[in-house]
């Protein structure tokens, strides 16, 4: 058979979501899908035309033990109810806590003001896309009190959109705005307290498409366009 | 934007659209377990329904759509995939999975006596009254419409019931071969009548 014959790829993909494709020739498509757009649009054709009939089928509540056993796979059982954040606010709350949290303050601000004479900047992020190359580079002042972020060339000005920079908690708990990302040339983007925490919590940071001035939402609300590590400084 | 959506335990209370989902989707992307949980609430039923449709037991089900959402979570950063179509992205996750789990079921359980086989027939005839009654109001209702009978029926039993080409020339007793058939021919009409 060839698959370069594009209706012959089209038949395959009917068969395929209509689901008589069946067996090792259903194995043997979805292996040729991988590596063939025309394949995979088409697939995406079929599904978006026919999956209107499945509305029809009644809904049914699945019982609660699916959401639990999902929580449990993803580790998701704690984090799910109280975010990071909360939970930080929370301990501060508490007489210790806030102790804790003043001492905390007054070592980070010591240490700020001894790094802040030296300036030196240390690699946060780096945003790329494959097709595209970097993007922004995203540095932190050695305190961390803020991010030093440079768009390169690649970056697309988009009047109509701005791109948000987010921390995204290892614990799982919501992602942090970390401020607005520059389009041209470099900006530096002030850190609060909470923010640094998040940040310093975090193992990957992310971009999402917002409308100008950032999410309204504090959460975001655009497609999410990059994800990358968190270099780890030593 | 996300006012509408309940306790995701709750139960569905509106009709989830796409805009909702790909929203609810990019969060995910970001680890936000909470929106998980949201867009649980408000897809969880719909593919539950296909689910058990497709699998006919219900512990299969039950395991499918654990399978079915911890991928959607996994995948949730492949934006290309699922931008402006959420629910139909998520709906092929859920029947693909369902026709593997059925591949490794076939392997160990005879389908020729299966008692599950004769109730999902019946409601199979409903869903046929069902897509009749809806022929006017959608583009693909009515290109259904335009089929003959026998191509409808034998495509509606292939995707909404999951039966494969054996199953289906079973149900409606007619050869195999015309079955194939009456899909091949079926899905080119469809397409042409779609694409006109």
């Amino acid at each position: 058979m060839k698959y370069t014959d594009r209706q012959l790829l089209d038949r395959l993909a009917a068969q395929y979501v209509v689901g008589t494709l069946r067996g090792r020739a259903r194995s043997r498509f979805e292996r040729i899908c991988v590596g063939n757009e025309y394949a995979m649009a088409a697939v995406k054709r079929w599904e978006d035309r026919f999956v209107g009939m499945l509305a029809q089928v009644k809904p049914v509540q699945p019982p609660q033990q699916v959401w639990s056993a999902i929580e449990q796979r993803l580790g998701l059982a704690d984090t799910a109810s109280q975010g990071f954040v909360a939970k930080l606010f929370g301990f501060i709350g508490t007489r210790a806590g806030a102790g804790v949290f003043a001492a905390l303050a007054v070592v980070t601000i010591a240490v700020g003001m001894l790094v802040q004479q030296s300036l030196r900047l240390e690699p946060v992020a780096v945003i790329a896309q494959e097709a595209r190359g970097e993007l922004w580079r995203v540095q932190a002042s050695r305190n961390a009190k803020a991010l030093v972020v440079e768009a390169t060339a690649s970056v697309t000005v988009d009047a109509t959109h701005s791109y948000e920079l987010w921390a995204l908690p290892s614990s799982g708990a919501a992602p942090v705005s970390l401020g607005l990302l520059p389009t041209r040339g470099s900006a530096k983007l002030t850190l609060t307290e909470a923010q640094r925490l998040a940040l310093s919590g975090s193992a990957k940071v992310a971009v999402s498409l917002e409308p100008v001035g950032g999410s309204p939402t504090g959460a975001p609300t655009g497609p999410v366009l990059h994800v990358a590590d968190v270099t780890k400084s030593s | 934007m996300n006012a509408a959506i309940q306790n995701p335990l709750g139960g569905v209370t509106r009709a989830a659209t796409d805009t909702d989902i790909e929203a609810l989707l990019g969060r995910c992307a970001l680890r936000d377990a909470k929106a998980l949980k949201e867009l649980y609430g408000l897809v969880s039923s719909q593919l539950f329904g296909v689910l058990l449709r497709l699998l006919r037991s219900r512990a299969l089900a039950e395991e499918a759509l654990q399978d079915v959402i911890v991928r959607v979570w996994q995948r949730a950063g492949q934006f290309e995939a699922y931008r402006g179509r959420g629910m139909a992205w998520m709906m092929s996750i859920a029947r693909n999975r369902a026709i593997d789990l059925l591949r490794t079921q076939r392997q160990t359980v005879s389908i020729d006596d299966s008692d599950a086989f004769e109730i999902a027939d019946e409601s199979g005839r409903d869903e046929l009254e069902m897509s009749a009654t809806d022929k006017m109001k959608t583009a693909l209702g009515q290109c259904l419409g335009g089929l003959s009978q026998q191509q409808r029926e034998c495509i509606t039993l292939a995707y909404v019931n999951g039966y494969s080409h054996d199953e289906i020339a079973r149900s409606v007793g007619s050869p195999l071969g015309t079955v194939k058939s009456w899909v091949r021919r079926g899905l080119v009409s469809l397409k042409k009548c779609l694409e006109s």
